[in-house]
């Protein structure tokens, strides 16, 4: 098998907010699951992982050299990425809740869009409406398949004041649970669930290969990009690097 | 007397691969049956290594331009400190002058079972003074103090791309093993739709199934100097399946790395696949009704 880049043309943005964009792309990566990501090169610039958010679309959050640089791409640019990678969301043996936490929000809508009809609750937390990516998508679906949606805002600009843990629905084990935020969100929800065995999480790391050869990746000593970036929470929660421990470009592990 | 490991089975990762203490540890705990681990080349200053990409995999050959990243030597020191780790560590080392390798050496020597000395990475960054391009001169002055700074076992990881036949003949009373190789090359990938370069390196050494010939040619060549000086070989170069070792064993290689085979895989896929590849071997030996150490360097030709 080969890693070799699919340059495609940007078909559209959607420009959510200041902060994030979504590129949704001519080709169409049909083998692509939720939660797997793509590595995203800008030729001259750098390469780094996004997840994908449909088959044939990328949601970028700015907060850096690479994704500033993201942010200047203008429709009909190209964009190159290479992947499918790593594992995403299991496959339903029982009906999900789903929570999604700022950026976040994005692959578990390609997740919920796939599998509409197995999917019981989605919780959205963001700080502030404008920061809640697909809204309209999420009402939508949400409606047309019968899916309980609940949004938390912390300055309570939409649906609920609060943060996303504020919920006091009593979680059973006839239920899976798929979590994707910032890694303080996904231990604080995860905690909350308290059925690890059947609570999935996506994990982020810095990467380099993306195809499991350099250990950049490591998530006390799972490697991201092939052992995840989707783990159960049953392997995550006994992890010391859990919430605590990076590797940085030089490779050295500190401190989050 | 040289000073030899007894691995078993005698198979670890090529360095580079895998790379860091803790992913060594899950493999264990996973029951991947590595003879040794080798961590990431220890170098003298912190270093990033190129930006991404830093890879770059046509389906025929893989191309790297990480350029050796590297974090400080405490900061390795408390990883080895802490490690779990059952199986020995093997630890690689790099530099860009004699005293860096024993500086180097002297203070991580407690952790680890042997030392592989890299004066073979063809990588670099851009704009960076060519790390070890032209070691030839050099790798003596590198190894020959050595023996001095470590009773353990010293491998000298030589290059593909250059005179390797030259060197190994100048150090070859200093050290106890010669690993070939490091990466061919460097090669460089380009990208048709920007018409750029695909690594930020700009080349960068090739490694995986292609290289294999080359790697094997080495290997030959060195063991028939080699083995008349009680040094041995660790072949690193494109092993993907058992025959790879049969193959580089009887060229005379007694120890043998897996680097860009291990690919694609997650850490049960490589567990069930390192231990099946050395049951093969075994396999093999029953069949052929020979042992290990009568195949290595049978090449009868
Ligand atoms: C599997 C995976 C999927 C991803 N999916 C998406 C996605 O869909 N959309 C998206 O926008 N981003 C995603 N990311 C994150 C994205 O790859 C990084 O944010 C990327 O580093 C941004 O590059 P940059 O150059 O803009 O910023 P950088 O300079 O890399 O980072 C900016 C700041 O964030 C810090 N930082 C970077 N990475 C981490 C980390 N892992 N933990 C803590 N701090 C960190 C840096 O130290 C720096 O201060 C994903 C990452 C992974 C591993
Ligand atoms: C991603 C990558 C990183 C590497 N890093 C190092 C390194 O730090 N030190 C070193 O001596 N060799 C390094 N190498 C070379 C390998 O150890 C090995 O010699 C080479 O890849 C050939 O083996 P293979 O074909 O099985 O990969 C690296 C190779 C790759 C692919
Ligand atoms: S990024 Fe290299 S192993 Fe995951």
């Amino acid at each position: 098998m080969d890693d070799k880049y699919k340059c495609t043309k940007i078909k559209e943005i959607i420009t959510h907010n200041e902060f994030n964009k979504t590129f949704v792309l001519d080709h169409s990566f049909d083998e692509a699951y939720p939660g797997q990501f793509a590595m995203v090169w800008l030729p001259g610039i750098d390469e780094k992982p996004i997840s994908f958010s449909a088959q044939n679309e990328i949601t970028i959050k700015k907060i850096g050299p690479f994704t500033k640089k993201a942010f200047e791409l203008k429709e009909g640019d190209k964009i190159w990425l290479r992947g499918p990678y790593g594992k995403g969301y299991k496959a339903l043996d029982k009906p999900y809740y789903v929570f999604g936490g700022g950026c976040g929000i994005a692959p578990l809508k390609f997740f919920i869009k796939k599998n509409k009809a197995t999917i019981k609750t989605v919780y959205l937390g963001c700080r502030s409406k404008t920061d809640i990516l697909f809204l309209d998508d999420f009402i939508k679906l949400a409606e047309k398949n019968n899916i309980e949606l609940t949004i938390f805002t912390e300055d309570g600009s939409f649906g609920k004041k609060g943060m996303i843990t504020d919920t006091d629905e009593e979680f059973s084990d006839k239920y899976n649970y798929a979590i994707c935020g910032p890694e303080m969100m996904i231990k604080a929800v995860a905690e909350k669930i308290n059925i690890p065995k059947q609570t999935y999480v996506s994990i982020e790391r810095y990467m380099k290969c993306a195809v499991g050869l350099c250990g950049e990746c490591s998530f006390s000593g799972y490697r991201v990009c092939v052992d995840g970036p989707v783990f159960s929470y049953d392997i995550v929660k006994k992890l010391p690097h859990f919430g605590s421990k990076r590797r940085t470009k030089t490779g050295e592990l500190i401190d989050m | 007397m040289n000073k030899h490991l007894t691995l078993n089975p005698p198979i670890v990762n090529a360095c580079g691969i895998l790379s860091y203490l803790d992913v060594f540890e899950r493999l264990e705990k996973t029951g991947a049956n590595f003879g040794a681990w080798v961590p990431k080349s220890i170098g003298p200053f912190e270093k990033q290594g190129n930006p991404n990409p830093t890879i770059y995999n046509d389906g025929n050959v893989m191309l790297n331009a990480f350029a050796l990243p590297t974090h400080s030597i405490q900061s390795w020191i408390n990883e080895f400190e802490n490690t779990k780790l059952k199986k020995p560590i093997i630890g690689s080392v790099w530099g860009t002058k004699p005293e860096d390798y024993q500086n180097i050496i002297k203070k991580v020597d407690k952790y680890v079972e042997a030392w592989e000395i890299n004066v073979s990475c063809p990588n670099k960054e851009v704009g960076e003074k060519s790390l070890m391009e032209s070691m030839t001169e050099k790798i003596k002055d590198i190894i020959t103090p050595l023996r001095n700074t470590t009773q353990k076992p010293i491998i000298a990881k030589l290059s593909p791309n250059e005179d390797y036949i030259t060197i190994t003949k100048s150090i070859i009373d200093h050290v106890d093993y010669v690993a070939c190789g490091n990466t061919l090359g460097p090669g460089l990938a380009i990208d048709i739709y920007s018409k750029k370069p695909i690594l930020a390196g700009f080349a960068g050494g090739m490694s995986g199934d292609a290289i294999k010939p080359k790697t094997m040619k080495m290997v030959n060549d060195i063991y028939k100097i080699a083995s008349k000086k009680d040094v041995k070989i660790i072949a690193y170069g494109g092993i993907s399946k058992w025959q790879d070792i049969v193959e580089y064993a009887i060229a005379g290689a007694s120890i043998f790395g897996v680097g860009t085979a291990l690919m694609h895989k997650d850490t049960e896929q490589i567990t069930e696949y390192i231990n099946k590849m050395w049951t093969s071997v075994e396999n093999y030996l029953k069949e052929e009704n020979t042992s290990f150490d009568k195949l290595v360097g049978c090449l009868d030709g």
